[in-house]
């Protein structure tokens, strides 16, 4: 299957279970972002991403969640990508639940190029036939063949 | 802390009485000289004059000493132009808002390309407000706090409730893992204790473990039923937000819009759903009764005109609608539009005012929600190694913590408990505090972070 998705790390995909909540989906992605060496503090990192999305649900509707934080503590931009094939209530701006959940960290002064990326992903998830076939994985190794790393 | 707020429109104006009341330093931009006087006269604010798209104007009135710059006047495009400016020149964090959807939808990005902290959107969160209600009947807000290990829902009290005539103390007990936090009766809001006899139509804000909230919740609901035919008077933005939450989720929506062009045009954009657009106007009895509303659970009026709002509300419950919830942008009427029978109101502004106030919350508190206007508010709070808190037995906390403040909840060691007088506060502990108003400003001179 052809997508732009390649970018995305294999070990920072996650399968969601079945039963979590928004809180515990957020930290199983946190928890596999850090161990990427671009992510220099895990405690601050963590907080931000509570944080904003105490602000402001990054549920912003059709199934998809982009929560993303900007801060000092991260090298480079990176990428965590969350399955939730059973939906994820994350008090989404259209209440529906989420099935994708793209979790960007990027550095403060980073310049704008990953952004291309960014929307290159989402532009992959407008598409409905890929968008159900991603949101339908039980396991990364689906995900990962689905979007050709391996 | 020093903010400034471009635009004192219906927005910006209420911002700025928010914050001033809680002593910031606030400085209102605004273009029109006759609205500059009468804001100067009202407010105690600065008010500036002047074209807050402009860089060097906001240079020429130091926006880099900005610690928060809020843009929200009536034009997305120049509230994005002006927050990026603003963040360009020095101010420490911006935030814009939008109405137009795509902005909102693609924030993530647009926020990144702009260098903007915070897009926000008061139709978006009127919808989801709205539309949660369609989806959860009588729970009037809802809120997570600790991660979401506590929840935080308003409920009215129906007549049929159980707790309805008893006394708090004999409706929860502490063990149970939920309390009321805050009750708002007859627009007086103030915080219960186990002699508060609950009676109907008090709007209770609960907070409770999530394993125990359902519970609780039936204690203070009657009987609820789903609901599962809507009719939406509107197909603006926020008509349009609650006609997409609801698509899948209740088996009809009736879609009204008057103006042909705009009905054509979304009709389109609903084909083949269960979502019908009717080019109609819905405020007259006539096309109610026509259009069978009398079988529909909630009628949902989402104009731009409070009469209008209120005038189709009042008529869709006398034509036999199970509820009704209405948009109003005027805060004044929203008591109003409840008394006449209108189930539940929702105030633009009062969404967007709750966002700032977590964003400004958020240099001293981990999270935090504000209750009916302002008049209440839930905050949370990390123990640290110097908090006046560390070490205190709860009920020996007199001169430590402000009076009239409650300690909710407790959540030490990822388990969550509510406290009582012997609980001993230790450092790490995170805890839920209701505040009402009049003291909110001394809790938070307590907890710098």
């Amino acid at each position: 299957m052809s997508t732009r998705l390649e970018f995305i790390e294999p070990s920072q995909i996650r399968i969601i279970p079945s039963g979590a909540t928004k809180h515990e989906a957020l930290d199983i992605l946190v928890d596999a972002l850090c161990k990427n060496p671009a992510i220099q503090s895990k405690e601050l990192f963590t907080r931000a991403v509570h944080e904003r999305e105490a602000i402001q649900t990054t549920g912003l509707g059709n199934g998809v969640a982009v929560p993303h934080v900007r801060i000092e503590e991260v090298t480079s931009p990176t990428v965590a990508l969350g399955i939730a094939p059973d939906g994820l209530d994350f008090q989404a701006l259209d209440n529906r639940p989420v099935y994708v959940i793209v979790l960007f960290a990027t550095p403060r002064d980073s310049g704008k190029t990953y952004l291309g990326l960014l929307a290159k992903v989402m532009v992959t998830l407008r598409e409905e036939k890929t968008f159900a076939a991603l949101a339908s994985c039980r396991s990364v190794k689906e995900v990962t063949t689905l979007l050709g790393l391996d | 802390m020093n903010i400034f707020i471009l635009g004192g429109g219906r927005a910006g104006y209420h911002l700025a009485r928010l914050l001033s009341e809680e002593n910031y330093d606030v400085t209102v931009i605004e273009r029109d000289p006759e609205h500059q006087e009468y804001i100067d006269q009202m407010l105690n604010a600065r008010v500036l004059l002047g074209d807050g798209a402009s860089a060097l104007f906001l240079q020429s009135i130091d926006i880099a000493g900005a610690d928060l710059f809020i843009a929200c006047t009536g034009r997305d495009e120049t509230n994005l132009l002006a927050a990026t400016a603003a963040k360009g020149l020095g101010a420490k964090q911006v935030v814009a808002r939008v109405e137009k959807a795509p902005y909102m939808v693609e924030s993530y990005m647009y926020d990144q390309l702009l260098n903007i902290d915070y897009i926000l959107s008061p139709d978006a969160l009127v919808a989801q407000e709205i539309s949660n209600y369609a989806l959860h009947p009588g729970v009037l807000i809802s809120e997570e706090f600790s991660h979401g290990h506590i929840l935080l829902r308003q409920v009215q009290v129906a007549a049929d409730a159980p707790a309805n005539g008893q006394l708090l103390s004999e409706v929860l007990q502490p063990d149970n893992g939920a309390l009321a936090g805050v009750i708002e009766r007859q627009g007086k809001v103030f915080v219960p204790d186990g002699t508060t006899r609950i009676a109907v139509g008090d709007k209770v804000s609960l907070l409770s473990k999530r394993e125990t909230m359902s519970e609780a919740l039936s204690k203070f609901q009657g009987r609820v039923s789903t609901i599962q035919r809507v009719a939406i008077m509107g197909a603006g933005t926020i008509g349009l937000w609650i006609a997409h939450a609801l698509e899948k989720k209740v088996s009809e929506v009736k879609l009204f819009e008057r103006e042909s062009e705009r009905a054509r045009l979304v009709a389109g954009e609903f084909q083949k759903r269960n979502i019908q657009v009717i080019h109609r106007d819905a405020t007259s009895r006539n096309s109610m009764e026509q259009e069978h509303l009398d079988s529909f659970d909630l009628f949902i009026a989402t104009t731009e005109d409070d009469e209008r709002n209120i005038l189709a509300g009042v008529l869709a419950r006398e034509v036999g609608v199970s509820s009704v919830a209405a948009v109003v942008h005027h805060v004044d009427f929203a008591p109003l539009a409840e008394k006449l029978g209108i189930n539940i109101t929702v105030t633009p502004r009062s969404m967007i005012a709750g966002s700032v106030l977590k964003i400004v919350r958020q240099k001293t508190v981990a999270a935090s929600a504000t209750l009916n206007e302002g008049d209440a508010e839930i905050l949370e709070i990390t123990v640290h190694e110097h908090s006046p808190l560390k070490g205190v037995m709860l009920k020996n906390s007199k001169g430590k913590l402000p009076a009239r403040v409650l300690v909710a909840t407790v959540l030490r060691d990822n388990d969550t408990f509510i406290p009582n007088g012997n609980t001993v506060i230790r450092e790490g502990d995170s805890l839920i505090l209701i505040a009402t108003t009049e003291n909110i400003h001394e809790v938070r001179k307590f907890f710098q972070r």
